[in-house]
């Protein structure tokens, strides 16, 4: 089996009267873990998007397990890949266990019920994101945090062996972050794939072991976190001067 | 907001619904007393007196029809509400039962002598039109977003009501009472043909709703969730469009436009069934059927005669609509 999990050539993204990416070419292998990094604006939930086949208007192509995502059905795609869009408060009640149990719903088509394995799935995606004591909540009524548990959770529920994470540390506390980010690290050593797009540089530097940088739209660095954050691209990307300081950790300064 | 909670509620609802038929069979207007539209009752619908033809082919043909406008109106209602994730969505929104009313005024106002199924089959029609119309008009331009589908719902609505105004100021006095009567939304003189005639589509309307209920749960959401679970979200919205239609055309055909019951209902019956939709769309379908059948027998025993379903139901859903926007209102603070 191919150790290319996911890669795209001259992918690219326009809208009306503007290009939001330009020839991105990129490559994600099994079982690494891949923090997409840039500041504001650069493009990193538009490339997510692409990545999964959710967004409009791109040109260039996308290969899943060595298929393009379109020639995949929006079923075949879930079960390969496990995609948490950017974080929004739910509009509608719906118990917590049953938004985890949504994570199935790749597997169950439209009429078969829950068996034993998605209950297990469901119930141990809650026990690592520590929500089960959340399972008959409305998760309408949850906080910030607890529902991106509970998001995450879905996404774990789902079973793929690539997870597309966009901002999944919105709205944790500090516990909840390092928890989540262990927790795709012990995933990553289990074999599945992390991309995950990140504003904080620090936790980046500590838990990705991969990075791309993205800047106006391009992608201007690839490689080990550690040679796109010394890069100059990413110093003049986020317009701060990064070094690493004497005890080993990164230091970030304004120029 | 578990299962139990849900078997309950279900129960409860049952046992209401077959009360208020009871009652809606014993009660009305005319003089018989209820002791012997209770007898003609159990003496089953062979029955030759007047009593039984009371019972049997003018109040048992209407609650049916009532309770099933009822059912189909408020299912239709919460799958609308969570393919928009609009609390405010209902049939009415998307011009479905205003396509429906027009069809049906057009039929009236030119082909007044045509036979009886005429009418239910044009405002099925219309219903089914506004629908394309809907699928075509908001996928102009690319794909179809929620706010675009929306808004172009009510542009046809209004587009339809406009036609609706036009033939009202052209037709003669009896025309026009004919019009207003019907546009006011109401089972007098439903038959057993308006139960065989619609029934079946409401029915098939909302089981369609009801087997696509893991696609609405994952759209309420919202499309990117929908779509991360495997869902294909065009194809969803096609469905639950196709659904509606077939429901609400169905229902407008036998009852006329019967307003807010999809609105309110919902609303009413998702704090005891929870927000999943395997169990808020028959619990809304039965909570649907209910009020109508007791607003019907309420206007039909405590109300000055004459007074319309729709009527009614407008009467009591406009100030629900508003306790919603202030609830909303306040939420937002």
């Amino acid at each position: 089996m191919s150790d290319v999990v996911l890669q795209c050539k001259g992918l690219a993204v326009d809208v009306p009267g503007k290009r939001l990416l330009d020839g991105i070419d990129a490559v994600l292998t099994r079982g690494s873990i891949t923090a997409v990094l840039g500041p504001n604006g650069a493009g990193k939930s538009t490339l997510l998007k692409a990545l999964v086949g959710l967004q409009e208007g791109v040109t260039g192509s996308v290969f899943l397990e060595g298929r393009e995502v379109d020639a995949w059905s929006r079923p075949e795609i879930a079960c390969r890949l496990a995609y948490l869009p950017q974080y929004r408060p739910l509009s509608v009640p719906l118990a917590v266990r049953d938004l985890v149990a949504m994570g199935r719903y790749p597997h169950l088509g439209s009429w078969r019920r829950p068996g034993s394995a998605d209950q297990l799935a469901i119930q141990a995606a809650m026990d690592r994101l520590e929500i089960s004591h959340l399972a008959h909540r409305d998760a309408c009524t949850l906080s910030g945090g607890e529902l991106q548990r509970a998001f995450l959770a879905r996404c774990l529920a789902q079973g793929s062996p690539l997870l597309v994470l966009d901002e999944p540390l919105t709205g944790l506390d500090i516990g909840h972050q390092l928890q989540l980010l262990a927790l795709l690290e012990g995933l990553a050593q289990e074999g599945r794939t992390i991309l995950w797009s990140v504003h904080d540089l620090r936790l980046a530097s500590e838990h990705a072991r991969d990075a791309w940088l993205l800047d106006q739209g391009r992608l201007v660095g690839h490689g080990s976190v550690a040679e796109v954050l010394g890069s100059p691209q990413a110093a003049k990307a986020f317009g701060v001067r990064m070094e690493i300081g004497p005890d080993g950790s990164w230091r970030f300064l304004l120029p | 907001m578990g299962r139990f909670g849900l078997r309950g509620l279900l129960l409860a609802g049952g046992v209401g619904l077959i009360a208020a038929f009871l009652a809606s069979l014993l009660l009305g207007s005319s003089s018989l007393p209820v002791a012997q539209a209770w007898q003609a009752l159990w003496g089953g619908p062979s029955g030759t007196t007047l009593e039984a033809g009371i019972v049997w082919q003018i109040r048992m043909p209407r609650t049916v029809v009532v309770a099933l406008v009822g059912a189909a109106l408020a299912g239709c209602g919460a799958a609308l509400q969570a393919l928009f994730r609009n609390p405010m969505a209902d049939p009415a929104v998307l011009g479905i039962s205003s396509g429906g009313a027009l069809a049906a005024v057009v039929v009236l106002f030119h082909f007044p002598f045509a036979p009886l199924w005429v009418l239910p089959a044009a405002a099925f029609a219309g219903g089914f039109l506004v629908a394309i119309l809907l699928l075509v008009l908001s996928g102009i331009g690319g794909r179809p977003t929620l706010t675009i589908t929306l808004l172009t719902g009510i542009i046809l609505t209004s587009l339809c009501s406009s036609g609706v105004s036009f033939a009202l100021l052209l037709s003669d006095e009896y025309q026009l009472r004919q019009l207003v009567f019907w546009l006011s939304g109401g089972a007098e003189a439903r038959s057993w043909n308006h139960v065989w005639m619609g029934g079946p589509f409401m029915l098939l309307g909302v089981g369609l709703l009801w087997s696509r209920s893991r696609w609405l749960d994952a759209l309420a959401l919202g499309e990117d969730h929908a779509q991360a679970v495997g869902i294909d979200v065009g194809n969803a919205r096609l469905w639950v469009l196709a659904g509606t239609a077939l429901s609400t055309g169905a229902a407008v055909s036998v009852c006329g436009p019967v307003g807010f019951v999809g609105l309110m209902v919902p609303h009413l019956v998702r704090p005891f069934s929870g927000g999943s939709m395997s169990g808020l769309i028959p619990a809304s379908s039965l909570g649907g059927a209910l009020l109508l059948v007791l607003a019907d027998v309420g206007a039909r025993t405590f109300l000055p005669s004459g007074i319309q379903l729709g009527v009614l139901t407008s009467l009591l859903g406009a100030p629900f609509f508003l306790w919603l926007l202030v609830r909303a209102r306040r939420a937002a603070l």
